[in-house]
């Protein structure tokens, strides 16, 4: 033991640990090397064998310490999940949108109806949801369409008001 | 140029350590088996906000160790300045003890029925445990630091 004291006490004040952390470190290489006496065949590799222990045990031992280090946390990079809904705000959007989505096959015009089910779903790139509902005007006509989406909005909102 | 041993006087931080490493040599594991430490997963980030006291319950560090069919998974939480243990014991380990090691102590509790155990308050330093089953010799496994 004498022999690769040095050594090991050499590996782990590499590892810049507090003193406490390197004693420890220390320690357990020593308890380490006494469980896995029985095992080792090869005298001339013992010196290696020890070095590998240090270096793993002083690694965790640096490890752990880092994780209770305080820091300020404006120093951290952004956590990818901040911007994201919270699990309520998910729930409680999801339950907006179902209300939607009744009162949406409420409406009694079939048109009024697919043209809302499509913007709801996400498809405002279709051809039928930049004009809303098909006007009697007919398509050309954007103002004719403009009224009769807001007339739909309108219907919709009452919809949405009534006891259910 | 380097020292060797016996080649000149070594610097008197190379045999620091020597009475506790004297004191880790004993025979009382050789009959039993030895659990590897085969895993160690980095536990999920928390941030101190405080550079004062550290944080109760930050985990530090979670461990697999196994052998044979059984695992033990090790989670190491801070306790202010003390450290504590979760783990899960998994396999046959029915009616388990387990016995908490330490340089120079030891202690033992027993394993729920569901693999499961606690340990709290512990000084840090080295640590192993035994987990002592009917009809199998004891396990022990790798010393770690707390």
């Amino acid at each position: 033991m004498d022999r690769h004291l040095p050594v090991v006490n050499a590996v782990a004040r590499s590892y810049g640990l507090s003193a406490p952390d390197r004693e420890d470190a220390v320690q357990t290489v020593w308890l380490t090397l006494n469980q896995h006496l029985p095992r080792l065949r090869s005298p001339e590799l013992l010196r290696a064998w020890l070095r590998r222990v240090t270096r793993d045990v002083c690694g965790r031992q640096r490890r752990q310490s880092a994780r209770l280090r305080p820091v300020d946390p404006q120093s951290l990079p952004r956590d990818a999940s901040a911007g994201a809904p919270s699990p309520e705000s998910a729930y409680l959007r999801k339950e907006e949108r179902d209300e939607l989505r009744r009162a949406v096959l409420r409406l009694t015009d079939p048109g009024e109806r697919r043209a809302a089910l499509l913007y709801l779903d996400g498809n405002a790139g279709e051809p039928l949801a930049p004009d809303g509902p098909r006007s009697a005007d007919g398509p050309g006509n954007p103002r004719a369409a403009t009224n009769q989406r807001r007339r739909m909005l309108r219907r919709l909102r009452r919809l949405l008001e009534e006891p259910t | 140029m380097r020292n060797r041993p016996g080649t000149g006087p070594l610097p008197t931080w190379a045999l620091e350590g020597r009475s506790s490493a004297l004191a880790a040599f004993g025979r009382g594991d050789d009959a039993a088996d030895v659990a590897r430490l085969t895993g160690e997963a980095t536990p999920t980030t928390e941030v101190l906000r405080s550079a004062g006291e550290e944080a109760d319950g930050v985990a530090v560090a979670v461990l697999r160790f196994e052998h044979g069919e059984l695992t033990m998974d090790v989670q190491v939480h801070s306790e202010g300045g003390l450290r504590a243990l979760s783990g899960l014991a998994t396999g046959e380990c029915e009616h388990a003890v387990l016995h908490v090691r330490r340089p120079g102590s030891s202690d033992s509790l027993r394993v729920g029925e569901d693999g499961r155990f606690t340990l709290s308050g512990l000084a840090r330093g080295p640590i192993s445990l035994s987990l002592s089953r009917m009809g199998h010799p004891p396990v022990v496994t790798d010393w770690f630091t707390v």
